[in-house]
């Protein structure tokens, strides 16, 4: 059951519907049945691995902090567990589906062990945090049950994010939930913006179908795949963020608040600035939890700023495993060395360069520095998209490939409503900067993006797939 | 270690060892991340400053640009640490 189907609709609806009628003790557990029935509507086994792995997670936690002097062994055991699980799919998986003989028989019995479950990303991530934090004493383990199943598998969340931490979701578990009018208004709002980005400008994107130079690299040329890069960043951009815009709304209809995932990444000023506005949750995840220990073990022994090993080890360590969690391939590894890379060299660069405060650069440099990177990131998202032997013969035909072909500007439109909507909030410093718009404007799209994403859900051949891991 | 005291040293560790400018005129609510004065790279940096010069340590998902964006609200933040204590 996708986020974008009727049928989620209708379960969400129903789930609403239920929910306010139960009382506030039976809320919660109703929750988590409803999300254990979502997930299991995406494989009937799939909720017993996140069962099975929240048990362990909450029974760890709690030695964990009961424990005086085992801490280290028993933390390092939940994140190899929870680490150990994702090896298992991501790599041990995709080598025994190459060993094994799978035919139309046995597919259905052995697969499943093999491919790794929607969602699984996510959770052991949300596991790995709660037993640092707990260990940390950041936060202390939470008694009920329950609560802490919810937090692993609460339904907007558990296929595609944003990563929440325990200590900031379950206090919202413990007390009593309202949503005034101010709340309804705002959460309707996001799901509207999400529609919008992931049906409206995600279904233009793909009905113009920028993305089929990419399949086929060597049969183009450098400006048509140049250009079809460029609008699959922004197809990727507006159907993430919408789909995160909108499990943020629903979720916050139940009266649960989930974090902001996205902030106008196409604005950054370089490309670390650039990671903390894009898929923000996993973004802060990976410094807290890697970036910032691996930074400050080399600044003890060496607080310089040009302490050199410091300066390429943690951006490259870190995008590393960030490439491993998107796909336990060697392109998701490439583009995660050529993140890191890109990052060390903005730090060297920055130890010759004097600090300058964002609002005293001219206009021209920004726009400039912004367009720079927007081609920078497409032409990184390179392996992130395709395979490495294609990778090489997309960029032999960037160098050679300079024969003038025209290409389409039809997807233009979605990528400058994209940069619109970014604009207004970044410029609003507010994602719901369209409440404040006059009345009649705020009307005239309550009644037009409905209508345009309808339309364009018709003229689409297929229903859109969401293709972010 | 009074609040001026801390102020102080962490005024003149970010003039000297962020912004590498001395003659800055620095002001304590000034934000130093949020406004990109300071790139977040030296987040860790401000970390390990921390622990050296005030034997505190502050927890990675504690260094934040909403914890840490201004000197003052560093010195907050090592302040409610030392009472920790």
């Amino acid at each position: 059951m996708t986020i974008l189907s009727a049928k989620f609709l209708v379960f969400v609806l129903v789930a609403l519907a239920i929910y306010y009628i139960l009382p506030r003790r039976l809320q919660n557990l109703f929750l988590l049945i409803a999300s254990y029935y979502y997930y299991s509507t995406w494989l009937r086994w799939y909720p017993l691995l996140l069962l099975a792995q929240t048990a362990i997670v909450f029974g760890l936690g709690h030695w964990l902090y009961r424990s005086v002097k085992s801490k280290r062994v028993i933390l390092w055991l939940g994140i190899l567990f929870n680490v150990g699980i994702l090896l298992w799919f991501l790599v041990g998986g995709t080598y025994l589906k190459g060993v094994l003989e799978i035919n139309a028989s046995n597919a259905r019995t052995i697969l499943p062990l093999l491919v790794l479950p929607v969602g699984a990303s996510y959770y052991a991530l949300n596991g790995i945090s709660y037993l640092i934090d707990i260990n940390l004493k950041l936060s202390k383990p939470t008694s009920n049950f329950v609560d802490f199943a919810l937090y692993l598998a609460w339904f907007p969340k558990l296929i595609s994010g944003p990563l929440e931490r325990a200590r900031k979701f379950l206090p919202q578990l413990a007390e009593k939930r309202t949503v005034d009018d101010e709340a309804l208004a705002s959460n309707l709002t996001l799901i509207l913006v999400g529609l919008f980005r992931a049906s409206l400008l995600g279904g233009l994107l793909t009905l113009f179908l920028p993305a089929i130079p990419l399949q086929d690299p060597a049969s183009h040329g450098a400006l048509v795949l140049l250009w079809a890069l460029v609008t699959y960043m922004f197809y990727l951009y507006n159907q993430f963020a919408g789909y995160t815009d909108i499990a943020r709304g629903v979720s916050g209809l139940f009266g649960i608040q989930l974090s902001r995932n996205f902030n106008a990444p196409f604005f950054s000023k370089d490309v670390s600035d650039f990671w903390t506005r894009w898929h923000i949750s996993l973004s802060q995840w990976l410094r807290d939890y890697i970036y910032m220990p691996v930074s400050r073990a080399f600044l003890r022994k060496n607080p310089s700023r040009a302490n050199i090993p410091n300066l390429i080890v943690p951006p490259l360590v870190t995008m590393l495993i960030s490439g491993l969690w998107h796909g336990a391939d060697w392109n998701h590894l490439v583009w995660g060395a050529l993140m890191g890379l890109l990052i060390m060299f903005e730090n060297i660069r920055m130890l010759s360069r004097p600090a300058q405060a964002e609002a005293s650069i001219p206009l021209w440099r920004r726009i400039l520095s912004r367009s720079w990177l927007i081609l920078l990131m497409a032409a990184s998202t390179v392996p992130f998209v395709l395979d490495l032997k294609q990778t090489y013969v997309f960029f032999a035909r960037i160098v050679k490939g300079w024969d003038g072909v025209m290409f389409d500007l039809r997807p233009a439109a979605a990528v400058i409503l994209s940069l619109l909507v970014d604009w207004f909030q970044q410029r609003g410093k507010d994602e719901l900067v369209f409440r404040k718009w006059p009345f009649w404007a705020q009307a005239i799209l309550l009644a037009l993006i409905p209508l345009a994403v309808i339309v364009i859900t018709k003229l689409q051949s297929a229903p859109p797939v969401f293709v972010y891991p | 270690m009074d609040r001026n005291e801390v102020l102080q040293k962490i005024r003149a560790f970010t003039l000297k060892e962020l912004l590498k400018n001395l003659d800055y005129p620095l002001k304590d609510d000034e934000p130093l991340f949020s406004s990109g004065l300071i790139d977040s790279f030296a987040m860790a940096q401000v970390g390990v400053f921390i622990e050296t010069e005030f034997d505190l340590y502050i927890p990675d998902p504690e260094l934040t640009v909403e914890n840490m964006d201004t000197v003052a609200l560093i010195a907050d933040k090592v302040l409610a640490g030392l009472a920790e204590r």
